[in-house]
């Protein structure tokens, strides 16, 4: 039997090629071997390769088990976390619409506030210019007032002085009156008469 | 007012009440004027806590021995008293007019009062003749003038 014709038989009997090279390895096909012969030389190669590959399957199941347990330890673990996760999710959200909640109550209450200060800003607006125009007629009677204030202040500085001014024209009058009586009282009798006429004429004008 | 029937003495006395208005107590401007010269004269412009250097030095410079009025020696009656010759009571825009200041003993003060100028030369002709040219002497012309104004 040629190599071919052994490894066609084998795959046949559901080996893998790469097996079945492996485990013909063995065997010179020179000598041009029988079925019999081939079947011995496989037989030894599957027993050992059979037990190999059996080390090596519990080898990558008991690698495998370990995996497995990670992972479900981290499947633990993520689900612990992920609980968390949600639970602080669902009480963040919960504050939030509280949060929401308020403040939409608050930005109600500042809109009604934003209208109420609009329509008193614009109740100053009209007070402000209707001031305004009173403030500009009282700046003008103001001023109408302090020209006669002043007007009035000058009248007054002159009164002031032409009362003083009067009276110590009557306080000279007097004055020289008595000046003159004294004067009067120095004449002889027969001449008081005389100086009297004198006297009067003067004061008479 | 009807001033026929009054005796001279009652026209003359209507004329004083008139003429002797107070007029530091009429406007808060004339308290003020009135006012200023006890700013000058007196420490905090109260006469109890005692007389300026300022208005001590005044008297020094404007002053003798002697009353320009009585003649006598100021330590004889009762010491040196600045007077306005315009009382400022009367004149207050005079309060601070130096022409208006003058230094005379307390004595002549008190005698003076608040007579208007005429009526003090009236006044010390009738009861001091003697002494009336001293004050004649003293008459402040320019400011009586300065009523015309």
């Amino acid at each position: 039997m040629k190599r071919s014709e052994a490894i066609k038989l084998l795959e046949s009997e559901a080996w893998t090629k790469a097996d079945a090279i492996r485990a013909l390895e063995v065997i010179d096909f020179n000598n041009n071997p029988d079925e019999l012969t081939i079947r011995r030389a496989i037989s030894n190669f599957a027993g050992s390769e059979l037990s190999h590959r059996q080390r090596l399957q519990a080898a990558q199941k008991g690698q495998v088990t370990k995996k497995n347990k990670e992972i479900e330890q981290i499947h633990k673990e993520y689900d612990v976390k992920i609980t968390r996760y949600k639970q602080e999710l669902k009480q963040a959200r919960e504050r939030n619409e509280t949060e929401l909640h308020n403040l939409t109550a608050v930005n109600n209450e500042l809109k009604a506030e934003v209208r109420r200060l609009s329509l008193n800003n614009d109740q100053l607006k009209k007070d402000n210019i209707s001031l305004k125009e009173k403030l500009q007629n009282l700046t003008i009677a103001n001023k109408d007032l302090d020209a006669k204030l002043t007007n009035t202040n000058l009248v007054n500085e002159q009164l002031k002085k032409d009362n003083k001014d009067l009276k110590n024209v009557v306080d000279a009058i007097k004055l020289k009156l008595a000046i003159e009586v004294n004067q009067l009282l120095k004449y002889e009798d027969s001449e008081i008469r005389k100086a009297l006429i004198k006297l009067f004429n003067s004061t008479l004008g | 007012m009807n001033l026929n029937d009054r005796e001279l003495k009652e026209l003359f006395e209507l004329a004083d009440k008139i003429g002797k208005k107070r007029y530091h107590k009429l406007t808060e401007q004339d308290f003020e004027n009135y006012k200023k010269f006890d700013y000058w004269r007196y420490i905090n412009g109260d006469g109890e806590c005692g007389t300026t250097q300022e208005s001590k030095d005044w008297v020094e410079k404007h002053s003798n021995w002697y009353c320009p009025i009585c003649g006598k020696n100021y330590s004889a009656t009762n010491g040196k008293t600045i007077d306005h010759k315009l009382p400022r009571a009367q004149y207050p825009w005079l309060a601070m007019n130096f022409m208006n200041l003058w230094v005379i003993c307390q004595a002549c003060n008190k005698d003076k009062g608040e007579k208007h100028w005429y009526e003090y030369e009236h006044y010390m002709f009738v009861h001091h003749p003697e002494l009336y040219l001293a004050v004649k002497a003293a008459r402040p012309s320019q400011l009586l003038e300065s009523l015309k104004d």
